[in-house]
Parts: C-alpha cells; structure tokens; sequence
C-alpha cells in the first residue's frame, strides 16, 4: 500500500507493487495498439493508468498526450506532451509527440514548427515523418 | 504441444472485466505455470483495493478501475513473458512513432532487478539529545533543552536552504530585475468574463500549488481548459513527474474539488476566448518552477520551527499552570 506519506516522497506505485520496467513496456504496447484500433478509450485507461502507476516514464505521458489529442483535448496533450519532453528532453519520438501536440494548437504553430525543424534531419521514420508535416504546411 | 489459453484467475472482490475489456486479439501458449503471476495479480490487485480504500470517497471508484486495469494488462503480459505471444490481424504500426522496439530511456523509476536493499541511514544526533537520559534534569529543563536543540537544527537547515536559494536564484533574479516589473505590469490586465476566469484560476494556483505550475507552463490560456480534463491522480503524477512529489498527495485530495466546485458553472464558457501571446516553455519558466519549489522548502521549514515553538511554549504554559493551580489551592 502506498502512503500519502510514500507518495510525497516520491515513491512510485510500480515500486510498491514490484512492477518491472519489462512490464511498463508491454502495457504501453498493449495500449500502442488498442490505439492502433481507434480504441482510444481503452488506450487512454491504460496508459492513464501507467503514468499514474509511474510517473516517471516518459513513454506512458507521450503517448497519453497523443491519445488525449486524437480525442481533441489539445491542451492536456499539450500538458502531457510538455510533462514527457520534460522527463526526456532528447528524445526524438517524445520531440516529435510534442510537435504533433503544439500543431493541434493554433497559437503554437511557430513553436511547432521549430521543432518540427529541428528532427527534419533526422534519418528514419521520425525524420521522414517531421519533413512530411512540414511539407504539408508549407512555406512560411 | 501448446497447452489452452488460461483465462486470469477470479478477482477477490469484483468480477472480472467483460470479454470486450479484454485483450483479446493474443493467443498465449502457455508451456509453464502462470501461478507466478496469479499470485502477483491477487497481491496487486488487494493493493490496489487497499490503496483506493485510503482514498478520499470521489476518487475511489475512478482509480481503482484505472489500476485494476492495469494490474490486469500487467498479468496478461507477465503471464506473456515466458510463452510465445502472436498478435493476429495487425501489420505494424507504420506512421505511429511510439512505443520503438527498444527505447533508450532515461533512467525510470521502476523497480530494478532483484538486490539487497539498503540499510536505511541513521543519523547522529543522538549527542544533541543527549541530555533527555540525564536523570538530574527536571522535565521543564528537558523539555527546554529539548526545544532549544531542535530549534537549533531547524535554524541550520533554514540557513543552508536560504544560501542554496541565494545561490542559485538570488544573483540571476539581480541581474534581471528589469523584466519582473514589466511582467508584474502584464499579469493584470484581464476584465469582463474571461478576466474573472483567470481571477479564479489564480485563486485555484494559490490554493493547490500543482495548478501554478500547469499555468507556467500552459500560459494564460490553457489553464481553465485543463483543470477540468485532468482527474485527481493523475494530477498527482503530474507533480511527480515535474519533480514536486511532495504536492502529490495536495493534487490528488484537493485539486478535482476546488475545480469542480469554483469552475464547475464557468469552465463552459471558456473556450470560447482565444489571446494571441502564449509562450510555450523555456529555460526561464523551469527556474521559476525550482525557485518557487525552494522557497516552499523555505516556508515548510519555518512553519516546522513555529509548530514545534508553539507545541512546546503550550506544554510548558500547561505545565507552569498545573503548578500554580496546586500552589493556589494550598493558600
């Protein structure tokens, strides 16, 4: 059981319960691909369910902030995006969430597009993907 | 010979959930015993039933869903660790960049591989409080003494936060001290409905800290439209996850009822109203948040200092009177 005492101090509930990291990624796979399946509700319940279980995955609020912005709650995706770029400010795929997230939201098009600038570079599916979306919106 | 698939053991208190809950799409070949994971599913979920129970009543049900389910997807996949899983009717995913194979994460909290634990640290300070053993000593002297060693150890740690402060944010707020008054003059500026939103929002920001923090990072905007969407424990795994554990248990208890009872009639008409000036993050804004982290660390511990200041001056008060109380009934 965890305390409120054990919650403040920042212990997780994964550590309480003994879940591995294995585990966390199989669940966030489960929910990739209630995703996949337009099954978003599910997809949402689970991975609301893993970031509160370990706030300190990134994985678990990227793809919570691209579930939240499929249903169109842009601004928590955009909470959940900014709180994963937090925990992995490098990450590409977790840079490219972000992008996604801040191009649903009007007022953040230039900070979008900065982003989206900085992984056309990249090699892979993530580059591709960023030079795609800037393809489509055009010159400035 | 692949054995038949095994359905999850029968839940201690609710029945499991309907088959269209379930993921069904796997087809598990079970060549070991899953009494492992049953074993873990019962623990897990009696202590999630147990953690919910320690909820406050609104957010019970809520959460013990959300981590049931999870517990359950947990158990389909460590049952899945050791057998062959297929997944049938899904080509991988081709544009959906989450989850890749084998993300190089950052270090996360869940728990390692099996080792001993740590022997937890204990701390000398036992000389300081030496004299609670001396025998010559009256209990008024203790508990003097007593108060005067921990006032003196809270004066120590309220020293070194204020010179952690001091150098980490008092040089660069010196140099930038231009900026503040322009932004103090920007803060109010708003009227009419939308102005007396923002008044609530910053009215909730004071009260549940977690808000604030949302609010420095969303802008203006996005706040009201936040507040309402996000439920209580996942607000508190916000504040974990921005490094502010000790607002989780504030979030998790206090944040959906202040939102649903000040914004409940007002959040409707929010998102109507769209401003132009909306910073996204910035270095700028991270240092707010671990300036104002700091200085509650500053006012935590002076709220400690009059706690124990007056805990121990109302003992003492109690203590004197008992003996006037005698000494007045004698004459």
């Amino acid at each position: 059981m965890l305390t409120m005492q054990e919650l403040s101090q920042g212990r997780t509930l994964a550590e309480e319960q003994g879940m591995t990291e294995e585990i966390g990624s199989a669940v966030a796979r489960l929910a990739a691909e209630e995703m996949t399946a337009g099954r978003l509700d599910t997809a949402r319940s689970l991975l609301e369910g893993l970031a509160v279980t370990n706030p300190r995955d990134p994985a678990a609020w990227a793809m919570l902030a691209q579930v939240e912005r499929r249903q169109g709650r842009s601004w928590t995706a955009y909470l959940c995006a900014e709180t994963a770029a937090r925990l992995a400010p490098e990450d590409e795929q977790v840079r490219l969430v972000r992008a996604e997230v801040l191009l649903a939201i009007p007022e953040q098009g230039p900070a979008a597009r900065a982003e989206l600038s900085g992984l056309a570079g990249l090699k892979g599916p993530i580059g591709e993907r960023a030079r795609g979306l800037l393809a489509a919106l055009g010159p400035r | 010979m692949p054995a038949p698939v095994q359905s999850p053991p029968p839940l201690p208190t609710a029945p499991p959930p309907p088959e269209a809950d379930r993921p069904s799409r796997l087809t598990l070949d079970i060549e070991g015993s899953t009494a492992a994971a049953d074993a873990d599913l019962a623990r897990n979920l009696e202590g999630i039933d147990r953690f919910a129970a320690s909820m406050p009543e609104i957010f019970r049900e809520p959460i013990r869903a959300m981590l049931r389910q999870g517990a359950m997807a947990a158990w389909v996949f460590d049952v899945a660790r050791s057998v062959r899983v297929t997944v049938r009717g899904y080509a991988p995913p081709p544009g959906l960049p989450l989850p890749k194979p084998a993300p190089p994460r950052p270090p996360v909290t869940y728990v390692p591989p099996p080792k001993a634990k740590p022997k937890p640290k204990t701390t000398s300070t036992s000389s300081d409080f030496a004299f609670l053993h001396d025998a010559k000593l009256s209990i008024e002297e203790k508990l003097f003494r007593f108060m005067m060693a921990v006032q003196k150890r809270t004066d120590r740690e309220l020293q070194d936060a204020m010179e952690r402060y001091e150098k980490e944010f008092a040089k660069s707020k010196s140099t930038s001290s231009g900026g503040s008054s322009a932004q103090a003059a920007k803060k109010d500026d708003g009227g009419g409905l939308f102005g007396f939103l923002g008044d609530v929002v910053d009215a909730l920001g004071a009260v549940c800290p977690p808000l604030a923090i949302a609010r420095s990072t969303l802008g203006d905007l996005g706040l009201d439209k936040i507040v309402t969407q996000l439920s209580g424990p996942l607000l508190a795994s916000f504040c974990t996850a921005w490094g502010l554990p000790m607002l989780a248990p504030i979030a998790l208890q206090l944040a959906p009822q202040v939102v649903q009872s000040v914004l409940g009639e007002t959040s409707s008409s929010s998102a109507s109203s769209s401003a132009a000036s909306s910073s996204g993050t910035s270095s700028s804004e991270k240092t707010d948040n671990d300036e104002r982290y700091e200085l509650m660390k500053l006012q935590r511990l002076v709220e400690k200092q009059q706690q124990m200041f007056s805990l121990i001056s109302n003992m003492l008060k109690v203590m004197h009177d008992t003996g006037m109380t005698a000494i007045h009934n004698i004459r």
